[in-house]
């Protein structure tokens, strides 16, 4: 995501604790940190969480998040602003980045989404630990489920392997079953 | 037009008052001064230009007072020149005061102190104020009784605030015209909007007309034109001083472009149930409009291009509506029933031509409701309702953020109207709020990916520039059009697509681009008269989310837009034409933020 930032990076102060997520993994493991520090969860006023939905502790859920019925928010899990997630879904030690949308009866566990993604219905990304080479180096053994770029369209009932990223702005049809990398502005199909 | 700006209790005012009137600038650049007193006497400077002339000259020329009074003009009695500039000062020099509004009377005030002896050194209608204070201080009234004197003999619209003699007071008061008190630790501030002293308090008590305020080092005192307290609240603006700046951008116009997101996300924040597909407005509950029979959206500017958005999706979901511009309301004189709803359309809510058709409306018994970006504004006071669409402040004179905050709360509004008169919601409602939940993200999507700095590039220097569409594009065009003129200062047209055959065909030559907005609704009408410019041989840059088909291929440019739906894609297709004013206009070096001629609050008629 940094990279599409034009502007250059100088100095941050920082006064308190240091979690330096330089890794996909490390950006899950420090929100779950950060969120354990809390006991309960953080629901924005201006969500609508349907009344059968279970949004566990340790959990944000920001401004204008729409959480169907069904759907189970657990530990570990950030829901930034306007992110919709739909029925039956279940969302473990994820984020979701504004604007997302995730549709029916999807499972992300241990996944990023990125701003403006839409996951369709019946997606499971069932998360664990995967081999993942970032920048032309192995990182072996990491907790990783998937990462899905800036407002990427994942079709209804993919399967997103541990491990495997899909690009920003990519298109991976219904049905697929991912392993490895989907790169930006991509399409791919079953 | 014009802004005022006074402070007290700080050590030094001339800062506080020159930075306040840096923030009020969009309200006028013609010249600016100030006029601060100490021990002595006033000290007053003032120049012709932007504010930075006075900021250069106050360097060269250092004054130092514990409290003042600040002007920024636009001007409308008499020229751009130093003497009419503000404050006004009466032939002692122991009395200072700055407008703003229109005197409507001043003539006859003038000729009366002239035959009693009082020489004026202006052409403004503002110096007939210290001249009459004067007069009353002669006659052994004491300041406060002497400001208010001179105060109950004017007519028209002002707001004033003035130093006089050694009462270590401001004296203000405000009657049509905006006036806000900031309540700091210690220190006072007068100004005409929020802005100018946000950086020091975001403590505001808004003014109502004829209120009357003596503000001192410890303390204000709130009265009514009969001298009788008056208690206003105090309120807490819930502004970041940082919105009120430039922020690292080079103008506030791009700066308020890229702050699109998030003004929509508060605009929409709360109202949307998208699990029912139907709005949830606190201000109106269900039912609230179920005896509407009619919509009037008053407006000027982009508001009312935003009036006419309003009116289009009202139109098609079988609610009549019509939008018209403010100023012609009164003159034109369209039928009013108990069952109309006035809707009026102002972003700061102080736009005369606005406020007069609304007074007009509601003598004719309409029900009337304001909608605008600020708080407490006199729209708000003189509409039996409001609706805020939360945008934030807009510094920038070309307004950008708060047209894509109006029309989105104006669909919501319209959803809502739509279901109390009808019964049911509309056939579009659900996707319409899927789409709405969507819009910050799209917005963002645009203002990441636009290719509009290459259009600009692309077509510099062409002889004119024009912009079609139909349905809810043919506002947008017009805003298109009216964005591009502003501040490139180039020729920029909008017209409904289905106009140009019927003369506006006969300007389209090779070297005038067409901008052809497309929504997703009646785009093969638009594409046949997009193949008519084609055939004169005019370029055409498509707004359009369409990605294989037909558009893309007659186009010359694409701007693409989120694929969304159509009654909302004007939005998008706005933010992409935003962009492409703002580069022309970039490319030509104009004053971006403060393009001649005009001001961003239109408080005069």
């Amino acid at each position: 995501m940094i990279h599409y930032l034009d502007g250059h990076v100088t100095s941050v102060l920082v006064n308190g604790g240091w979690l330096d997520p330089s890794h996909p993994w490390g950006l899950l493991s420090v929100t779950e940190t950060l969120l354990a520090r809390r006991h309960d969860s953080a629901v924005a006023e201006s969500a609508r969480i349907h009344e059968r939905a279970l949004v566990g502790d340790h959990v944000v859920v920001g401004e204008d998040c729409d959480v169907g019925p069904g759907a189970v928010i657990s530990a570990g899990s950030c829901l930034q602003d306007n992110v919709s997630v739909g029925a039956n879904s279940v969302i473990e030690r994820s984020i979701l980045s504004t604007d997302a949308r995730v549709g029916a009866g999807v499972v992300l566990r241990d996944s990023v989404v990125g701003p403006g993604a839409t996951v369709g219905d019946g997606v499971v990304s069932p998360g664990g630990r995967a081999d993942v080479i970032l920048e032309g180096r192995l990182y072996t053994d990491r907790r990783l489920g998937s990462i899905i770029g800036d407002r990427a369209e994942v079709g209804a009932n993919v399967t997103l392997t541990a491990g495997s990223r899909v690009g920003a702005e990519a298109v991976v049809g219904p049905g697929t079953v991912l392993h490895g990398d989907v790169r930006e502005r991509v399409e791919v199909t079953h | 037009m014009c802004g005022i700006t006074a402070c007290i209790g700080a050590d030094n005012s001339v800062d506080s008052l020159v930075d306040g009137l840096q923030r009020l600038e969009y309200r006028g650049y013609d010249s600016a001064g100030i006029a601060v007193k100490n021990g002595s006497g006033i000290s007053l400077t003032k120049r012709v230009g932007e504010v930075s002339e006075l900021v250069a000259a106050v360097e060269q020329n250092p004054i130092a007072g514990d409290y003042g009074i600040g002007h920024t003009r636009w001007a409308t009695h008499g020229g751009v020149t130093d003497g009419n500039a503000h404050p006004h000062t009466d032939e002692s020099g122991r009395i200072a005061v700055v407008h703003n509004g229109i005197i409507s009377n001043f003539q006859s005030l003038r000729s009366d102190l002239e035959s009693r002896g009082h020489v004026f050194s202006s052409e403004t209608d503002t110096e007939v104020v210290p001249h009459l204070i004067e007069e009353n201080l002669r006659d052994g009234a004491t300041p406060e009784e002497a400001f208010r004197a001179a105060v109950g003999s004017l007519s028209g619209s002002y707001a004033i605030a003035a130093i006089i003699g050694d009462e270590e007071a401001i004296f203000a008061t405000r009657s049509g015209s905006p006036l806000v008190l900031g309540v700091g630790d210690g220190e006072y501030f007068l100004a005409s909007d929020v802005p100018a002293f946000i950086q020091h308090t975001a403590r505001v008590v808004y003014l109502h007309d004829g209120d009357f305020v003596v503000t001192r080092a410890d303390g204000y005192e709130i009265t009514d034109s009969a001298g009788r307290a008056v208690d206003r609240p105090v309120e807490h603006v819930e502004w970041d001083p940082e919105t009120a700046t430039k922020g690292g951008y080079e103008h506030y116009m791009y700066k308020e472009i890229h702050e699109q997101p998030g003004a929509l996300r508060r605009t929409t924040q709360g109202r949307l149930n998208t699990h029912a597909g139907g709005v949830e407005l606190e201000e109106f509950p269900p039912e609230s409009f179920a005896d509407v029979k009619q919509v009037h959206l008053l407006a000027m500017g982009t508001s009312h291009h935003a009036g006419m958005y309003a009116a289009s999706l009202l139109n098609s979901r079988g609610i009549p509506a019509y939008a018209f511009m403010a100023g012609e309301y009164s003159v034109i004189k369209p039928p009013v029933t108990p069952d109309t709803l006035v809707v009026a359309v102002s972003q700061s809510g102080e736009t005369a031509d606005t406020l007069d058709a609304v007074r007009r409306a509601r003598a004719a018994g309409a029900r009337t409701l304001a909608v605008t970006n600020v708080v407490g504004s006199s729209i708000t006071r003189e509409c039996d309702d409001e609706l805020l669409i939360r945008a934030g402040p807009e510094i920038g004179v070309a307004a950008t953020k708060t047209f894509s905050s109006q029309v989105t709360a104006l669909t919501l509004l319209t959803e809502r109207i739509v279901e109390d008169v009808t019964g049911a919601k509309s056939p579009a409602a659900r996707d319409l709020m899927e789409a709405l939940s969507r819009l910050p993200g799209d917005v963002q999507e645009v203002l990441d990916t636009s290719m509009a700095r290459e259009i600009a590039i692309e077509y510099e220097g062409s002889d004119a520039y024009f912009f079609i569409g139909r349905g809810v594009a043919h506002p947008v065009a017009l805003e298109g059009a009216l964005k591009f003129k502003e501040i490139s200062y180039e020729h920029a047209e909008g017209f409904a697509a289905s106009e140009l055959k019927h003369g506006p065909l006969a300007l389209v030559t090779p070297l005038s681009p067409v901008f052809a907005i497309f929504t997703g609704h009646d785009d093969e009408a638009t594409l046949s008269n997009v193949k008519e410019v084609q055939a004169r041989g005019a370029p055409v840059i498509a707004i359009t989310s369409d990605r294989s088909g037909e558009v893309t291929e007659f186009a010359d440019h694409v701007l693409r837009i989120p694929d969304t739906h159509p009654d909302i894609a004007g939005v998008l297709a706005n933010v992409q034409l935003q962009l492409v004013a703002y580069h022309a206009a970039d490319l030509l070096e104009r004053p971006i933020d403060k393009p001649r001629n005009l001001a961003k609050c239109v408080t005069v008629e």
